[in-house]
């Protein structure tokens, strides 16, 4: 059964070896990606990996953290994280990251393990497939009564055609509510409690930098991390406020649902 | 049948662009029949505000089809949407009144280019329903629509199209379900509640 797996991390020296011997050795589709939070965001959705390779190397507390993008990514389950690394490193990713199950291997690494462990998930994944059930597996997790509920995400938009276009980029990972105008906001937030706002920053009527100061006012709001939607023309105008507003950012309408995911995993964690 | 999205480079369409910022073929056909779906009222917007030389509504209108032309790789039309944005926030009436006939030329034979997507496929027929359930449904109804839950208020309003309404109200129901769809929640939630008074207890 050929296994996908994804290869990431600084270690390119490892990497690149791992790679190689799982490409001539077990003839597995492998896919490289860059240790950065966006390749790997955009990445993991679309390849779907069944295992991903983490090859660390001399990491600090900042180039660990990009690995708390899988942490979503593998709420969707079946995916299996091995870590190469020395002990400094892997205390490092325990410590500093939010992942709660993966593997650990230490340097130098031994491929005859490591083929060990690929057989015992070959056989779970082919288990699956000849059940008949679905191609991902339970992600155990000891901690799954402590799990935070998913952060809550209010997008404040004239434009319906981009609030739904930023549902459909968040809604796999956040709860969203949509309204469609400062007012709305105001209303919905004197009632509820969100994680973060997506303040469009053109709006007719009470537009972004009013409405800003509108929500710093509502005392369950005041402290709620609110980030611009600007459009390339108004980009400007937008980055001369942020001084005086002080919102958490701004991001560039149209945006991918990499940056948008990666602006808020910046905020949130 | 799948719509054949290679037809738009023809016209200049950056479809590749419009990919990666919608996420996906299936999430750019959609992304394409919205702005197809939203043309007639974006055109009628713009005209009524340049009509009126309401620059404010003008600026509005033409800043939110610079993004959305852009989400769908139309890139050229994006940047003359800009250009008229441009014109508009620094009072230039006179770009205005020589290029918005241009720039809508130009949109109006993108959307004739877009015609291919189709409508979206039919909603199922919804279970029929007695007045008591369409009544709690209604209750159900206001209460998502007051708390902005688009989801919930789009289920509910589908399976209120289950009880025999009759024809003009079922056009209203029609309506409330659209504005669900823009987000218009305050809009859905006051033929709701009229269409909920005529539902016999």
């Amino acid at each position: 059964m050929q296994l996908k797996v994804m290869i990431t991390g600084k270690n390119r020296k490892i990497a690149s070896d791992i790679s190689d011997h799982l490409v001539s050795d077990r003839g597995y589709n492998v896919i490289k990606c860059a240790a950065s939070k966006v390749a790997l965001f955009e990445s993991v959705p679309n390849e779907m990996p069944h295992i991903i390779i983490i090859c660390l190397g001399d990491e600090t507390e900042e180039t660990i953290s990009v690995f708390d993008v899988l942490k979503e990514c593998t709420r969707m389950g079946g995916i299996t994280i091995i870590v190469i690394a020395n002990d400094t490193d892997q205390a490092l990713f325990i410590n500093h990251t939010k992942l709660e199950r993966m593997f650990f291997m230490s340097r130098p690494v031994s491929l005859f393990a490591l083929y060990e462990k690929l057989n015992e998930i070959e056989k779970q994944v082919a288990d699956n497939i000849e059940n008949g059930s679905m191609l991902v597996t339970e992600y155990i997790n000891p901690h799954a009564n402590d799990l935070p509920p998913r952060k809550h995400i209010l997008v404040v938009d004239d434009d319906s055609s981009q609030l739904m276009q930023i549902k459909e980029h968040l809604k796999e990972f956040y709860e969203v509510t949509l309204v469609p105008s400062a007012d709305a906001a105001l209303k919905y937030l004197s009632r509820h409690v969100v994680d973060l706002v997506l303040l469009d920053y053109v709006m007719p009527g009470t537009n972004g930098p009013a409405a800003l100061e509108k929500i710093r006012d509502i005392p369950s709001a005041k402290d709620t991390p609110i980030v611009f939607l600007t459009g390339v023309s108004e980009k400007d105008t937008v980055v001369k406020t942020l001084v005086e507003l002080k919102p958490q950012g701004y991001i560039v309408k149209p945006a991918k649902k990499s940056e948008l995911v990666a602006k808020i995993i910046d905020i949130l964690g | 049948m799948d719509p054949d999205i290679s037809r738009l480079e023809e016209f200049g369409v950056n479809t590749e662009l419009g990919l990666d910022y919608t996420g996906g073929h299936d999430k750019y056909i959609r992304a394409l029949r919205r702005y197809y779906e939203a043309y007639e009222a974006n055109r009628n917007r713009i005209t009524t505000a340049y009509d009126a030389m309401d620059l404010e509504d003008y600026t509005i209108i033409v800043h939110s089809l610079k993004s959305n032309s852009r989400m769908i790789g139309a890139e050229e039309l994006s940047s003359r949407f800009e250009a008229l944005e441009m014109a508009a926030r620094s009072g230039d009436t006179a770009t205005i009144r020589d290029e918005t006939n241009v720039v809508l030329n130009f949109y109006d034979a993108l959307i004739r280019r877009l015609e291919f997507i189709g409508e979206e496929p039919d909603e199922e027929t919804a279970d029929s329903i007695s007045a008591k359930e369409a009544s709690e449904i209604c209750c159900s109804l206001l209460e998502a629509l007051d708390d902005f839950d688009d989801e919930t208020s789009a289920d509910l309003v589908a399976r209120l199209s289950g009880y025999s309404f009759d024809p003009s109200t079922r056009d209203k129901l029609r309506q409330a379900a659209g504005y669900i769809g823009e987000f218009m929640y305050d809009e859905a939630a006051d033929i709701i509640r009229h269409i909920s008074s005529d539902i016999p207890k």
